[in-house]
């Protein structure tokens, strides 16, 4: 082994990392090498400098703190714990009953009336509490599904019953659509109060709008009255 | 308990299994913690911040490796991302004269710097913590984890993800880094051509 090898091995030797071999061709060098002796002298001396200071106390109950949080925290948001804590425990954190009360204070009065009114007497709490364990919502948002698809389904079947009744009648009879009242009278009335103010009748250019085209009751004009 | 025993069980929602994990290595991590700053309040958040960390990765931690590697690369990482928030101050330091004035590489090669013998146990280590701290992170980390927390290079090519060569090439730089700044701030420490 030469002297450029052995002082890239110094650092590894000196911490104890070199393999048994290596370690034997090194110390066979240094037996001959002041230099390189001097080299594993060095590196130790650097490590004399790593001593460990004063202890820094772990401040009292910061386990049990740190525990408090992370376990809070998985109830309240997404984690891998999450699901089997709030089966196991079964309870709410503060933070879902702070989403609970808000939820709650959001709803609308009959809302919550209705819910109540379709609530059978024997649901227990319990049963409840633990169908919003398991799936991870809570209850009353249940409560408002049902209500809002009874709703929908209500309104869809009058609407089948109003269709289905005008159905039996015949239909409402529905006209032809037309402007009211017909140009042709508008027209008429005009040249009345220009005849009786003495004024000109109204040009033909401007007595035929183009929008008038499509009007199936000017199609064939009447002729126009003398002035 | 083993370890791995004590993450399962957590994962299970026991949370007396997490106290017990955090119990075996807040100590740990509070040493580890505080060679990255010396404020008191700053290393217990920075601790919490990393036993939160990995409560909330625990399902990603693979049984087959050691907790407490795993645990160090939280650590490391969120002490590097906290001094990388602080840092971020639009006023950049100015170069220290010292630098100017740092001594070659063949000067530096030629001393040695041994602590004397009238230092207290203390003072070396408030040496050393004040010396640490001029490095770059890279070769703090390397020596923090070798020197204080006696990790094998292999476990510090884990928790840094690093191959067992750059960990050796790292320690070596580090070192000689170590032993340049410590000569710039404390040259009466030098000792010409070593003994």
């Amino acid at each position: 082994m030469d002297c450029d090898r052995s002082r890239a091995l110094v650092s590894v030797y000196v911490d104890g990392e070199l393999g048994e071999e290596l370690a034997a061709s090194l110390r066979q060098h240094l037996m001959g090498c002041a230099a390189c002796r001097a080299q594993v002298a060095e590196a130790k001396a650097v490590s004399a400098w790593f001593v460990p200071g004063a202890e820094l106390a772990v401040p009292r109950g910061f386990a049990q703190r740190v525990t408090q949080r992370a376990f809070a925290g998985a109830l309240a948001g997404s984690n891998p714990v999450r699901s089997s804590v709030a089966a196991r425990d079964g309870a709410r954190n503060e933070v879902q009953e702070a989403a609970l009360g808000a939820t709650r204070s959001a709803e609308l009065p009959w809302a919550q009336a209705a819910r109540d009114a379709r609530r059978p007497p024997a649901a227990g709490h319990a049963e409840r509490g633990e169908h919003a364990a398991r799936d991870g919502r809570p209850e009353h948002s249940d409560g408002i599904a049902r209500f809002a698809m009874s709703f929908v389904a209500l309104a869809a079947a009058v609407l089948v019953g109003l269709t289905l009744l005008l159905a039996r009648d015949g239909g409402a009879e529905v006209g032809p659509l037309r402007a009211v009242p017909s140009l042709e009278g508008v027209l008429q009335r005009l040249e009345e109060l220009n005849r009786s103010e003495g004024v000109a009748p109204v040009s033909d250019s401007s007595a035929q709008p183009e929008a008038g085209a499509a009007d199936p009751s000017i199609e064939n004009p009447e002729p126009r009255s003398p002035r | 308990m083993e370890d791995q025993g004590l993450v399962a069980a957590t994962l299970a929602g026991d949370s007396k299994a997490f106290a017990a994990l955090v119990g075996r290595y807040e100590g740990r991590l509070f040493g580890l913690v505080r060679h990255y700053t010396s404020n008191p309040s700053d290393v217990e958040d920075i601790v919490q911040e990393t036993f939160l960390k990995a409560f909330a990765r625990l399902d990603s931690f693979q049984q087959n490796s050691a907790f407490y590697t795993w645990l160090y690369r939280i650590a490391v990482n969120t002490i590097l991302d906290q001094k990388k928030r602080k840092s971020r101050s639009p006023i950049q330091p100015m170069a220290e004269p010292e630098e100017i004035l740092s001594p070659s590489s063949e000067a530096v090669e030629r001393m040695t710097v041994r602590p004397d013998a009238r230092l207290q146990r203390d003072e070396i280590a408030e040496i050393t913590h004040r010396v640490l701290g001029e490095l770059p992170d890279i070769f703090r980390t390397a020596l923090v984890l070798r020197e204080f927390e006696g990790l094998a290079y292999q476990e510090i090519a884990d928790v840094l993800e690093i191959s067992i060569g750059t960990v050796e090439s790292r320690l070596f730089r580090a070192r000689a880094r170590f032993k340049q700044k410590l000569l710039q701030l404390h040259p009466e420490f030098a000792l010409e051509g070593g003994s």
